[in-house]
């Protein structure tokens, strides 16, 4: 540790982050000063999303790289994370604009807040250390507590920020408790040394009791995080209560989060002990397709129903999870694939509920029939993104999200295999039925009564609400490039897979075992 | 078989520590299981001391013992909840699956902490100035962690402010009618009529 030149050039690396950072001070401050340019925040939260965005965009098919002594990896996944992240959080910023007015006096905090989210993403895709680890995750959940509580007038959005506090202490004592017994096995923090230790002590591929144990409550912990099945009862009234931007980041942004543990944790440190994880993980997906796609049936609100089949989503893309080895990377390409279409899609049906929200004051689903009417090109935009998440090949953007995934399931050649795909696809029939349902009735039926009193044009002015429409159509055009750039896109996800898993990465590993 | 001072050491704090854990879980006065929880916190830094850890046995102490407890007892004393009264006690069927499942947690990570073979080092090869050692890994090695733990103290901070600062409360007229409006969906608004 005689040079401590390796933090300078570590830092080098970090100017995706050092942008979302410096955004995140700029909203702290900036309407504490200025409360006549409020308008500005969002902004520069924007500019600052957008340049991290560039800069990782050109970090993208670099040389893995180990920064501070292997406690952050910089590979393609980190990178692709990350390009994922800034990407939901412009969607998100600009569908909260038009929302902020419900925030009242804490526009500033939001976004501050939001950006630290967003920034914990960015660093748990790449981080390869538990303390880190440990330190990102903790500040997307509480981040995403607080955002879940800022509409403080609202007793639901109370309710929902109490819930997931609750829930995730606990949550997070389990999985600390699982750190620590990794940490008590091997004596190091970080994944290579640990990893280097297992087989040193003759742990992997046959672990100890102990250390099936820790991977229990490691992933117990990353069931809560993305909602799978029996850790899922705080999802639905958490993602009912939270703002509606909230909840779309809630639902993509967060998972986001959540999957990059899973994929760095699970296949940097148990790639060898795959057989022990990997019919959980299994079992867990089919629970989550079922439950998930058969509870959002019955909803009549938009919000919740979308709560609901962000449940069965992540079922799906376990499949993906579990397939994905040494020998069949099209596993985690196929996830990869699949989140990128996924936020566009569940960003784009939330803008469209906020929107919707803006303008009629509700979102159940009886009240938005005949919006075509009256709202061509929303009903037209939702319809899409909707029918979208259901699979259906219009266009086919996330028609072939679920194709890869159930390819990748269908590769691993076992009865899990064809059971998960199996599942997926029987539980996709009741999916197609309540996403076409909200189609349906806004084209088809004739308007609602809160739908006929609306004004014929939309209020055209410079009226913030307006915003989230971008939002709306940058999730749209996301989903049409999906749809025509299959291959590149594919091409990209393929090109993210860390391909040395499990060995460590060749590089300057600055920390001496002791 | 010799039995040193720090293992009787070892039993001593361990046996202050466990009837003070089950007071703090036990006790119906909140208030008391706050003070309770000092003495958990003191025999849990005693046993940090007697690993040779003095920077965490301090920061136990300083932290857990003495900030931490001094606020939730400070929070209660200002709150000044009645909340003893209301708390139904759970009858005892009710109880018997949580005891059962306590127990099956407290089985498995009994048996699967002693069928590990640990390996134990010898405190006295830890270094003796760990303080320093900590102080240097935690600016170069784990100066990332480090320096965003700030940002989440920040953003933590700005959030506490936010959830607790007192706001006008909403009158009917005023620019949040959409609020109020999204509350209620048109069913409510029905059976509100009803």
């Amino acid at each position: 540790m005689s040079d401590n030149n390796f933090i300078l050039s570590a830092v080098q690396h970090l100017w995706p982050e050092i942008y979302i950072v410096i955004a995140i001070l700029f909203a702290s401050l900036w309407n504490l000063f200025c409360p006549s340019h409020k308008e500005l925040t969002p902004r520069v939260c924007l500019v600052a999303l957008i340049a991290a965005f560039i800069h990782l965009w050109q970090q993208f098919g670099g040389q893995p790289q180990l920064l501070f002594g292997g406690l952050f990896t910089l590979d393609n996944l980190t990178v692709c994370f990350g390009l994922i992240a800034c990407l939901v959080g412009i969607i998100v910023i600009l569908m909260s604009i038009g929302f902020e007015s419900k925030f009242r006096s804490n526009r500033g905090e939001y976004y501050t807040v939001l950006m630290a989210a967003i920034l914990s993403v960015l660093f748990l895709g790449g981080t390869t250390d538990l303390v880190m680890l440990f330190v990102s995750l903790e500040t997307l959940t509480i981040c995403c507590v607080m955002l879940s509580g800022f509409m403080k007038q609202d007793p639901k959005s109370n309710e929902a920020s109490l819930k997931y506090l609750l829930s995730t202490a606990a949550t997070t004592a389990t999985f600390l408790y699982g750190l620590s017994f990794f940490y008590g096995l091997t004596g190091q923090t970080n994944y290579m040394f640990i990893h280097q230790r297992f087989i040193e002590l003759g742990l992997t591929p046959a672990p100890s009791f102990v250390l099936v144990f820790a991977i229990v409550l490691v992933l117990s912990a990353i069931g809560f995080k993305l909602s799978m099945v029996p850790f899922h009862m705080w999802t639905p009234d958490v993602y009912e209560g939270a703002p509606t931007p909230v909840t779309a980041f809630l639902s993509v942004g967060a998972k986001l989060g959540g999957f990059a543990i899973a994929v760095r944790l699970l296949w940097f440190l148990f790639a060898d002990m795959a057989f022990e994880w990997t019919n959980i993980i299994g079992v867990l997906a089919i629970l989550s397709m079922i439950i998930g796609n058969i509870v959002a049936l019955s909803q009549n609100s938009l919000k919740r129903m979308l709560a609901y089949s962000s449940i069965a989503h992540v079922g799906y893309i376990l499949i993906g999870i579990t397939a994905f080895n040494q020998f069949n990377p099209q596993g985690l390409a196929a996830v990869i694939f699949y989140l990128i279409i996924y936020s566009f899609m569940n960003l784009g049906a939330f803008t469209g509920a906020i929107l919707i929200g803006n303008e009629l004051g509700t979102d159940n689903i009886n009240d938005l029939s005949g919006l075509i009417r009256k709202r061509p090109w929303l009903t037209l935009g939702l319809t899409v993104c909707l029918l979208n998440l259901a699979g259906l090949p219009i266009p086919p953007a996330g028609f072939f999200a679920k194709l890869f995934v159930f390819w990748a399931g269908m590769s691993m050649h076992s009865t899990l295999g064809n059971f998960l795909v199996g599942t997926a696809l029987l539980t996709s029939v009741p999916a197609v039925y309540y996403y076409s349902r909200v189609a349906i009735k806004m084209i088809v039926r004739e308007p609602s009564y809160v739908v006929n009193n609306l004004p014929n044009k939309r209020i055209r002015q410079t009226d913030p609400q307006n915003n989230p429409i971008w939002a709306l159509t940058i999730s749209i055009i996301g989903l049409i490039i999906g749809s025509i750039a299959v291959n590149q896109l594919m091409a990209f996800s393929n090109s993210s897979v860390p391909y040395s898993l499990a060995q460590p990465i060749t590089g300057s590993l600055n920390r001496p075992i002791n | 078989m010799k039995v040193g001072l720090d293992t009787l050491l070892f039993y001593l704090f361990a046996f202050i520590a466990i009837p003070f854990a089950y007071g703090v879980l036990l006790d119906r006065k909140i208030i008391r299981a706050g003070f309770l929880l000092i003495g958990v916190f003191s025999a849990i830094s005693g046993l940090f001391l007697l690993l040779n850890a003095q920077f965490l046995a301090m920061a136990q102490i300083m932290i857990y013992a003495v900030g931490i407890t001094l606020v939730v007892v400070i929070a209660l004393m200002l709150t000044n909840p009645k909340s003893e009264d209301d708390i139904s006690p759970l009858n005892n069927w009710n109880k018997i699956p949580g005891i059962v499942s306590a127990f099956l947690v407290f089985i498995t990570i009994y048996m699967s902490l002693r069928a590990e073979n640990w390996t134990v080092r010898n405190p006295g090869q830890l270094m003796q100035d760990n303080i320093t050692r900590i102080g240097i890994d935690l600016l170069t090695y784990f100066s990332l962690p480090f320096e965003f733990a700030s940002i989440l103290l920040l953003v933590a901070v700005i959030g506490a402010i936010m959830l607790a600062k007192q706001e006008k409360e909403i009158t009917q007229n005023n620019s949040d009618e959409n609020f109020d409006k999204e509350e209620l969906t048109s069913e409510d608004k029905n059976v509100i009529k009803v």
